[in-house]
């Protein structure tokens, strides 16, 4: 070792220490059993060959020296090999101590030998002589050891080779016949499993067309743009452009999805394939994968041979997503251009009176507490193992992306290697017009990947039809069968249907020719059309009899809503009002808009609010101070509302928005703080308490404002209870005829203008309420229509729209109206 | 037959070290524990005293160099025996040549060539100037082994008189039937039936049997034998007497004989008696 040199140390420096040289004078000293591995074993080899040549010979028995010699005679070259490590381990010892040897032989010798060759000797040709070296090693060691076993010389052993692997061929024959036995086996099995579920049409396989589709004739014109450049990509290629490859259709169930894919393969003079949503729930793992491969396979050849192909995943939800991690911050969001489907649901103490908006915003929340009240604190973002699609899976959903936009690579035998055999190159991969066209309800159930552009181009939301569409799908499902409708209570039909898709649109039609067929009739009439309308939304009364005190308990409940959306809510009208019990309500008042708005406003949403308020003030007021607990379900909805109006959307006090300040902990206006928290300082509890006590200001606020409308409207709660308590159930145009006083298409509210009756009305009800405190029997009884019920079948005269809307909501003179801030707490 | 044969009693083969002083420093390697406490304490310096060891060791080994003997041995048919190392292996001339000849190109002699399962020879003559060796003029010794595969016939003949007489004419009646044939060979050249160069080929020139010594052995495992010593003449090869240790041995199941023949001159076999008789007696043969 060189005087003075450091000696290296070695592993990981302690984290205090500089950088240090690693680079070693002398070499790494060796272990001490790798430095005699190589010659033990080799004693060891040495000594049991000896062993066995004296085991075997009786004449070297007890003959050790002896049976040492023959073995010397016999393999001399274990000597040879022992003496070359004896050296190569000299040669080490001497590096690991003498620097100027060790540098001689790394530098000079063998790095000399590699600089050498990187001048002189290109990397390619370096990599061919390594190869060449390898092989030629190789042979030889094939060489030496068919010498030995063929006891020839190397050289002639090597000439034998051909006939020793002619020899063995049979077993290699018989090796590989297993292989490919069991290989084909599998393959079977995954061929069988990897076909079904993809059917191809061809153009007039399918009768639908594009005029059967009704009421979403934005979308259509869309896609049959898409059709168009498919059917003619030149004139989209020829200006630089592409044809657009793929779509989505989304939207609530029933509004026609599948109908148009269905229309676009009646109407395409291209092969439609049409991949069934179970197609991809595989058993084993590769299935799918091989299905997509399969798909696409079929695919680009059809595109091929036809020019372009169209295949439509139906339900495309079933090929998953990867996960909520995939899907951006917050789970699972909805990729660009989409917003949830609306909640369907209908009841008094569900949210049906809500605009759509309201509805999706108390779902979500409905579903969003959920997770909170779970799981505490800051922890709940994520539904642990939720979102995981369920379905595909297992890489299906990633061959599938890889097959819409991956490599765009040469494919064939021929193209690929007979070509390049000859020199030439792959032909590129020609241009496979593949129109993708996927249809689901559940879009937040995609993975965002799928739906990039290049995959999927264009989406487009099939959703609930416009008024004009429904008129238009009415009218066609009408036309097939006998009516007596025109074209007024046609249009009355949309307008009060404001959700209804194709497949509701047809059931309804069907459902009021059975009603027509039950009545003896063969022609389908507004009374059917009506009854079928109540039918399919609250499903088949329970034939429940309320006692009566508690009848005219739900009556008023539900007349308070009446009264209240009748006089406020002037976005929507009232559609039904009932007091029929269902499966999941004791009565209910339904809106409906009557037009497709798409904004909404304070205003609005303050009159959601009056209107499910209304129950509770309402009770309050006809039961002196008393109140039942079938309020819960508006106080909720009420509350949603008045929440975010309150924190998200500005509608209150304060501006902030409440979710902004919860992710970035900045605390809210009136509680909290920003900068740094204080020890077992909840900032966001006390967001949380200072946001929920603005809400309850507000809410009490709007509370007593519907009290004072409902005070005002008296007469109008206890008249609608009445009608309700006499007809069960009255439509919306009846309901504000009663309010009205006028004639209603089924009822007549022209009774309720007679002083005496509702002065009968107000007593009954003093009765009921003096029954209710005493839990006894009611005094009097329902006071009966003067004028027996007037139920005209006959066409009422049509109303004008603004007639059947309740007046201008009376407003204080202040001006302030019922959203001002409160004062600051 | 003479009874009493001055054949010395078999003795276990203890080869003798021709390289001893060398060997001696082996086994003083070897057996040389004496500096292992002192390395087991300095363990940094172990690998260089035990690579020094073991180095040490089969250099020892190597410096012996050849050993005494080539030991030569057939596993399948179990067969050993061995000869000193200087000896050359040659490729050997079936011994039926000389005592039955037959005409190479004949039936009867492919017969005897698959008869013989194995045979090898080795001779002292390191020079390869006598290839006739069984009856060399030099009279210096040859050895001859040969494994013989046995016909059901001649399975049901074998009796210690046949294995005696399996090679040269050893017996009292063997020698008569051999001295038949000469005497017919003879009348037939005699009465112009054969021409001479037929007649010396097929004549034995056998003559001058002088029995040495005579043993029948029994290596247990029901392996079966006789060694016999004796003088023979040849005529036609050769005006030296020879002697002839011949061992012969028949397998249990009597399928095979097996056949190992020591030849050289009368007086040589006298006088490296001592050297001759080790190779006899390392003939082994083990039950198949």
């Amino acid at each position: 070792m060189m005087p003075g040199a450091k000696t290296p140390v070695e592993g990981l420096r302690p984290p205090d220490e500089q950088p240090r040289d690693d680079s070693r004078p002398t070499r790494k000293p060796l272990p001490m059993w790798d430095r005699l591995k190589f010659i033990l074993g080799i004693v060891v080899v040495w000594f049991v060959l000896v062993w066995a040549s004296m085991a075997e010979n009786p004449l070297l028995q007890n003959q050790f020296a002896e049976a040492n010699r023959v073995q010397l005679q016999r393999r001399p070259w274990l000597l040879v090999l022992l003496g070359l490590e004896i050296l190569r381990q000299l040669h080490f010892l001497i590096s690991e101590h003498w620097s100027g040897y060790h540098r001689f032989w790394t530098n000079l010798i063998f790095g000399g030998f590699e600089r050498m060759t990187h001048r002189r000797l290109s990397d390619w040709t370096r990599f061919r002589i390594a190869r060449v070296i390898k092989w030629l090693f190789w042979i030889a060691m094939f060489a030496i050891i068919a010498g030995a076993l063929l006891h020839t010389s190397p050289l002639l052993a090597l000439a034998q080779a051909p006939a020793i692997i002619w020899r063995l061929m049979p077993m290699v024959f018989q090796l590989l016949f297993a292989i490919v036995f069991i290989v084909i086996q599998f393959g079977a099995l995954f061929w069988f499993l990897s076909r079904g579920g993809v059917d191809v049409y061809y153009p007039d396989d399918v009768k639908t067309r594009f005029k059967d589709v009704w009421g979403q004739d934005h979308v259509l014109e869309r896609v049959k743009e898409n059709i168009v450049f498919l059917e003619d990509p030149q004139a989209i290629e020829s200006k630089g452009g592409y044809v657009p490859g793929g779509l989505l259709l989304w939207g609530p169930p029933g509004t026609g999805k599948t109908l148009m894919a269905e229309a676009v393969a009646g109407e395409t003079g291209k092969p439609y394939v049409f991949v069934d949503p179970g197609a991809f729930i595989n058993m084993f793992f590769g299935v799918g994968v091989l299905k997509v491969k399969g798909l696409f396979r079929k695919l680009r050849r059809l595109a091929l041979r036809y020019g372009g192909v169209i295949v439509f995943f139906d339900e495309a939800d079933s090929l998953g997503n990867r996960g909520l991690v995939t899907q951006g911050p917050g789970g699972p969001a909805f990729p660009r251009g989409m917003r949830p489907a609306p909640f369907a649901d209908a009841g008094c103490h569900g949210f049906s009176y809500l605009s759509e908006d309201a509805q999706w915003l108390v779902t979500r929340h409905a579903l969003t507490s959920t997770v909170d009240n779970g799981t505490a604190g800051r922890r709940s973002k994520y539904v642990m193992g939720a979102g995981m699609g369920g379905s595909g899976g297992m890489g299906t959903l990633q061959a599938l992306l890889t097959e819409l936009s991956g490599l765009k690579k040469p494919r064939g035998f021929v193209n690929r290697y007979v070509r390049r055999v000859f020199g030439m190159r792959p032909k590129p991969p020609p241009k496979y017009r593949i129109l993708v066209m996927m249809a689901t309800n559940m879009p937040e159930a995609l993975d965002e990947a799928l739906l990039r552009p290049g995959r999927i181009d264009r989406i487009y939301k099939v959703g609930y039809p416009s008024k004009a569409g429904r008129i238009r799908t009415y009218e066609g499902y009408l036309d097939k069968v006998r009516h007596a409708l025109n074209a007024d209570e046609i249009d009355k039909l949309a307008t009060i249907t404001p959700y209804a898709t194709g497949a509701t649109i047809k059931d309804m039609v069907n459902e009021a020719l059975i009603n027509s067929i039950r009545d003896g009739r063969d022609a389908i009439e507004w009374r059917d059309v009506i009854k079928a309308k109540q039918f399919k939304e609250l499903g088949p009364p329970e034939d429940v009899e309320y006692i009566e005190r508690e009848r005219h308990a739900v009556a008023v409940h539900e007349a308070c809503h009446a009264v209240l959306a009748y006089r406020t809510r002037h976005h929507m009208e009232i559609d039904i009002a009932t007091i029929e019990k269902g499966s999941d309500y004791l009565g209910m008042v339904a809106s409906i808009p009557p037009e497709d708005q798409f904004t909404r406003w304070r205003s609005e949403y303050e009159a959601d609010i009056y209107v499910s308020l209304a129950s509770l003030a309402g009770e309050r007021i006809f039961y002196d101070g008393d109140s039942s607990s079938g309020v819960s379900g508006d106080l909720e909805s009420a509350t949603t509302v008045a929440t975010y109006m309150e924190g998200f959307w500005g509608m209150g006090s304060t501006v902030s928005s409440y979710s902004t300040a919860k992710r970035l902990e900045v605390g809210s206006p009136g509680g909290g703080q920003g900068g740094k928290r204080q020890k077992g300082q909840n900032t966001e509890l006390q967001a949380k308490t200072a946001l929920a006590d603005r809400i309850e200001v507000n809410l009490g606020r709007l509370l007593e404002e519907a009290r004072q409308l409902l005070l005002q409207n008296r007469r109008e709660v206890l008249t609608l209870a009445h009608a309700l308590e006499t007809h069960k159930t009255l439509t919306g145009e009846d309901a504000v005829a009663v309010l009205e006083r006028r004639r209603g298409p089924l009822v007549d509210g022209t009774v309720y203008s007679d002083p005496a009756f509702v002065r009968q009305i107000e007593a009954y009800h003093r009765a009921a309420v003096a029954a209710h405190r005493g839990h006894s029997k009611l005094t009097l009884a329902l006071p009966v229509t003067p004028d027996p019920i007037t139920v005209s079948w006959a066409p009422a005269p049509p109303l004008p729209d603004a007639v059947w809307r309740g007046p201008t909501p009376e407003r204080d003179g202040d001006g302030s109206g019922p959203g001002d801030p409160p004062p600051a707490s | 037959m003479p009874t009493n044969i001055p054949i010395p009693p078999e003795r276990p083969v203890t080869s003798r070290n021709t390289c001893a002083p060398y060997c001696k420093n082996g086994r003083a390697l070897l057996a040389g524990g004496g500096g292992m406490a002192a390395t087991m304490i300095k363990p940094t310096r172990r690998p260089a005293r035990l690579t020094l060891l073991l180095a040490a060791l089969v250099s020892a080994v190597a410096a012996c160099g050849a050993p005494t003997y080539t030991y030569v041995k057939n596993s399948n048919e179990h067969l050993y025996f061995k000869v000193p190392h200087e000896w050359r292996k040659v490729d050997p001339i079936a011994p039926d040549v000389f005592t039955d000849p037959v005409d190479p190109a004949s039936f009867e002699s492919a017969k005897r060539d698959a008869a013989r399962a194995w045979q090898a020879a080795y001779d002292s003559d390191r020079s390869g100037e006598n290839p006739d060796v069984l009856f060399g003029n030099d009279g210096k010794p040859f050895v001859y082994a040969q494994v013989r595969k046995l016909t059901e016939d001649q399975r049901d003949e074998m009796s210690i008189n046949a294995l005696r007489d399996l090679f040269l004419p050893v017996t009292d009646s063997g020698r008569k039937v051999a001295a038949q044939h000469d005497q017919e060979i003879i009348d037939s050249f005699q009465k112009g039936e054969l021409s001479l160069n037929e007649a010396r080929l097929r004549w034995s020139g056998l003559s001058g049997f002088e029995l040495i010594g005579d043993r029948v052995l029994d290596p247990g495992n029901g392996i079966k034998g006789v060694r016999t010593v004796f003088n023979y003449y040849n005529a036609k090869y050769s005006d030296v007497l020879h002697t002839f240790d011949q061992t012969v041995l028949l397998s249990s199941d009597s399928s095979r004989a097996y056949l190992f023949v020591i030849s050289c001159a009368a007086a040589y076999y006298r006088e490296h008696f001592d050297q001759l008789n080790t190779i006899a007696t390392s003939f082994t043969v083990r039950s198949r």
